[in-house]
């Protein structure tokens, strides 16, 4: 026997207890995005849906605009959401867990400046039956300071008879009382090298999130800046577009790697004598101008001393082709590239294309090749037995 | 502190409430004499909270078997029947009766009795109230699982249970570590890499891919601790994973009861008790001036409500005055379906809750943190069932006995039968020269008159259709005994004077 949903609100009235239907499973399903593993594809859709069913009914009950105030791609990684409301920011956390003896808060929501809120509310769902209710609600500074943390699954958890019931208590509290946030410790700052090792690590395909594979610390700095979190996403999901993205100058996502040229040689000490465009002034000119961005290599110990940048100038050539222009140049300073730093282009199947050494005093090294837009290809920059490898669509 | 106070305090810790052959309250001489003991030997003890406060210390320093943890499975165990009563009100199966839910109640509390008396706090809400809560959600969580448990495969048995639940499960089935620890991160890798195939089907789960398997083991290898040792194998995590899958279906599958009626007496028995008990409560004057400034102000609250939301006192009347009067019933009086009835209410108790939290904010000159937003939201709900019930309900039954020319010539006979603390109906009859039999039938009459004039109370004031005073006769009945057993007989003699 299947108990209705009057039946379980009558057991708990207090509680909020929303019907949906198959239709709205079904828009909630078309309308998650891609994924790259069937458990982030179903936590997407679970997280989804519950947006869609609670979003009207919490403008109604608070009678305050209510918006979505994070990413998808976040589902990737963690499951919740979270909402704006007013002041106010709640995430929502959902399971279609039956037991309600605990609230289990990935540390995420908590521990991470840019995500944490000042309520966090729980929804048990049940697809099958049709329903969803959110059975309970806490504070930050509760979680921090009551919550279990456990360093297993890097969760907060409090007890069900600690968390507070009554929705009414939340829409007052956020009209009347102030916010409820303890402090947060500051995430280390990552360096660009770091952020590529990491990128590069937890970027490769699996079938579950890469969350717990590093310290939290370095995990939160890295999850917490949108840009980052988005190339990982499209790194995981293999759709990482990397020169369509020097060719939108738009998307900031790539600007903390892939620098302009002038700020190479402000902030990384690189030697450009002959840029061919590239500052900031240049390029916005006629309707396909040439375009330049470039971006500090690490190779470990081998480069100590001497990081290299790597430079892409993209210009257009014909209507249809573009013209590209590699080059490796010495930053930190330097005058001249360190010998023996190889340049190689592969082509879409992963063939040598063009290839590049440098010498004893070569200021720069440098491969030019034409294409068409779609066309694939890599950049691989060697030294000894490190290398890097930065992928491109043209 | 009183006699009747210790008496209570004695009853409190040595009780519990049985179910077989019928409902019953069983006092415990072996409990009872220990408490009897402790108070005669401590003074101090003679509080109810100093000696909760005494049990949880000595329950948490020795075993699970000590006494004083018998004497906290005592003290909670009248929130068990009443969070099992009440949700079985609102949540019957036709598996299961009011026993079952019972038991798993008390089964709960088996295991949590020490931490949450512990975490308990007196001043903030009574222990039925307390635990209501977690109470009435491990009823419903496991009715629910036990249903499901029996259609589920067992992935999607793995998928629907709570960290909490399996540890617990685990432990109970007699797993230790470092198995323990080992089947937990398995089945956490299990929840990782594992998702239904179709959404929406958490029945009947296929078992996960040979690829998914690979992950998981994959998963339980980078996270186990310490990191140097062998590296999980499928069959080893599809082991253990069934061993999780073993100990939860063990826990589930409850062994119930034969089925009991209910007890309308005893019911009546705990409603009085916490009424007396509510009264011993309130001889503190700051309280009960408290308590008459937030009536003035919510009944005005009420009053405003009342003008943009006609219904609104009506309904507030039937939800809070009217114990077994539920949301469904309310609805066909107002044509509308349970679901709204719940919407509207809580609306009308948010507009409520914001008066009162913006009033105690002036009144002590502070800001409120949520906490203090909780606590005025569950004593708007006392307020609101105190109000309805004894400001409105009982006051109309009160002017009713004291002037109806039927009932105010019983006012002598009602308090001989309802004043004394064990009816013995031979002797009541007998100081009253008429015959038990007399004494019944007088009773029966003035139970009648009451809810007949309540009836029309209701009808005249709140325009109460005639299918829902049919449909509240049960409930009210019920007010006119609770109201009976408390009346205020020595103000109402007085008066007749």
């Amino acid at each position: 026997m299947t108990l209705t949903l009057a039946q379980l609100s009558l057991a708990c009235p207090d509680q909020l207890w929303l019907e949906f239907s198959e239709s709205q499973q079904k828009i909630a399903l078309s309308a998650t995005q891609d994924y790259s593993y069937e458990a982030a594809h179903h936590r997407a859709f679970l997280n989804r849906l519950t947006l869609a069913v609670l979003l009207p009914e919490f403008s109604a009950a608070s009678e305050t605009s209510v918006q979505l105030a994070s990413s998808e791609n976040l589902w990737e990684f963690v499951t919740g959401f979270a909402l704006n409301l007013g002041k106010s920011r709640l995430v929502i956390i959902p399971s279609e867990t039956i037991d309600t003896d605990e609230f289990s808060v990935p540390q995420e929501w908590v521990d991470i400046p840019a995500l944490a809120a000042d309520y966090y509310l729980a929804v048990q769902v049940n697809l099958e039956d049709g329903w969803l209710r959110v059975w309970g609600f806490t504070t930050h500074r509760k979680l921090k300071t009551e919550g279990r943390l456990d360093e297993g699954d890097r969760t907060y958890s409090l007890d069900v008879e600690d968390l507070f019931e009554n929705l009414n208590t939340l829409w007052v509290s956020q009209q009347l009382c102030p916010a409820e946030k303890a402090d947060i410790q500051l995430l280390p700052t990552l360096s660009h090298n770091q952020i590529e090792r990491f990128i590069g690590d937890l970027g490769k395909p699996s079938l579950y999130s890469p969350r717990l594979k590093m310290p939290f610390a370095q995990w939160g700095a890295l999850l917490a800046a949108e840009d980052f979190r988005e190339q990982l996403y499209h790194r995981r999901i293999g759709k990482e577009y990397a020169l369509q993205k020097v060719v939108t100058l738009t998307k900031s996502i790539f600007s903390n790697l892939w620098l302009f040229l002038d700020e190479l040689v402000e902030v990384h000490g690189v030697n450009i004598l002959a840029a061919r465009g590239g500052s900031r002034t240049e390029e916005n000119e006629g309707n396909r101008p040439a375009q330049a961005r470039g971006r500090m290599i690490d190779l470990g110990i081998q480069l100590v001393g001497h990081p290299v940048a790597l430079i892409v100038y993209l210009s257009p050539e014909s209507n249809n082709k573009w013209n590209i222009l590699l080059q490796l140049r010495p930053g930190g300073g330097q005058t001249y590239l360190p010998p023996d730093v190889q340049m190689i282009v592969l082509d879409d199947a992963g063939q040598v294309f063009l290839e590049a050494r440098s010498r004893q005093a070569d200021n720069w090294i440098q491969l030019e090749f034409s294409g068409e837009p779609g066309e694939r290809f890599s950049v691989k920059v060697a030294l000894g037995d490190a290398s890097l490898v930065e992928d491109f669509v043209i | 502190m009183t006699d009747r106070m210790t008496e209570i305090i004695i009853a409190r810790f040595s009780t519990s409430y049985e179910v077989n052959p019928y409902p019953r309250k069983v006092q415990y001489s072996r409990l009872r004499q220990n408490v009897e003991d402790l108070l005669d030997g401590d003074p101090k003890l003679n509080n109810e909270t100093v000696l909760l406060k005494y049990f949880c210390n000595q329950a948490a320093k020795n075993n699970s078997k000590s006494l004083a943890r018998h004497h906290l499975l005592a003290y909670v165990d009248v929130a068990c029947y009443l969070a099992a009563k009440s949700t079985y009100e609102a949540f019957p199966t036709p598996e299961q009766a009011l026993a079952d839910y019972l038991q798993i109640a008390k089964l709960y509390m088996v295991d949590r009795a020490v931490e949450l008396c512990t975490k308990f706090d007196r001043t903030q809400s009574k222990i039925e109230t307390y635990l209501s809560r977690p109470l009435r959600d491990a009823i419903m969580s496991e009715v629910r699982k036990n249903q499901e448990t029996q259609r589920q495969s067992d992935w999607g048995l793995l998928r629907s249970t709570s960290k909490k639940g399996l540890k617990s499960a685990l432990q109970k089935f007699g797993i230790l570590e470092p198995n323990l620890s080992r089947c937990f991160l398995t089945w956490q890798g299990f929840l990782e890499v594992y998702a239904p195939v179709k959404a929406g089907t958490n029945q009947r789960l296929p078992e996960p891919t040979a690829e998914q398997w690979e992950a998981i083991a994959q998963f339980c290898t980078e996270q186990q601790f310490p990191h140097s040792i062998q590296p999980f194998t499928v069959p080893e995590v599809k082991a253990l994973l069934q061993i999780c899958v073993k100990a939860l279906r063990a826990s589930t599958h409850i062994q119930f009861h034969p089925l009991d009626t209910e007890n309308p007496e005893l019911q009546l028995e705990i409603a009085t008790q916490f009424e007396q008990e509510a009264w011993y409560g309130e001889q503190d004057t700051a309280k009960g001036d408290r308590l008459q400034q937030m009536t003035t102000e919510l009944a005005s609250a009420i009053v405003s409500l009342s003008r943009d939301f006609p219904d609104a006192r009506k309904m507030l009347i039937l939800e809070h005055g009217f114990t077994k009067f539920n949301q469904t019933s309310i609805g066909k009086e107002f044509g509308i379906n349970q679901y709204k009835v719940s919407r509207q209410l809580t609306n009308y108790k948010k507009y409520l809750l914001t008066s009162l939290v913006k009033w105690s904010q002036t009144q002590a000159n502070v800001t409120l943190s949520v906490k203090d937003v909780d606590r005025l939201s569950i004593l708007l709900d006392e307020w609101l069932t105190w109000y309805c019930q004894n400001a409105i309900l009982y006051k109309f039954l009160q002017t009713t006995l004291k002037l109806h020319p039927a009932l105010k010539l019983e006012i002598t006979l009602l308090c001989c039968y309802y004043g004394c603390e064990r009816v013995d109906e031979r002797a009541i009859a007998h100081n009253l020269n008429i015959t038990p039999t007399e004494l019944q039938g007088k009773l029966v009459q003035v139970k009648t008159i009451l809810q007949t004039e309540l009836h029309n109370w209701l009808h005249q004031n709140l325009a109460l259709k005639p299918c829902s005073l049919s449909a509240i006769d049960k409930s009210s009945a019920l007010l006119v005994e609770q109201f009976l057993a408390n009346a205020p007989y020595a103000l109402l003699t007085l008066e007749r004077r």
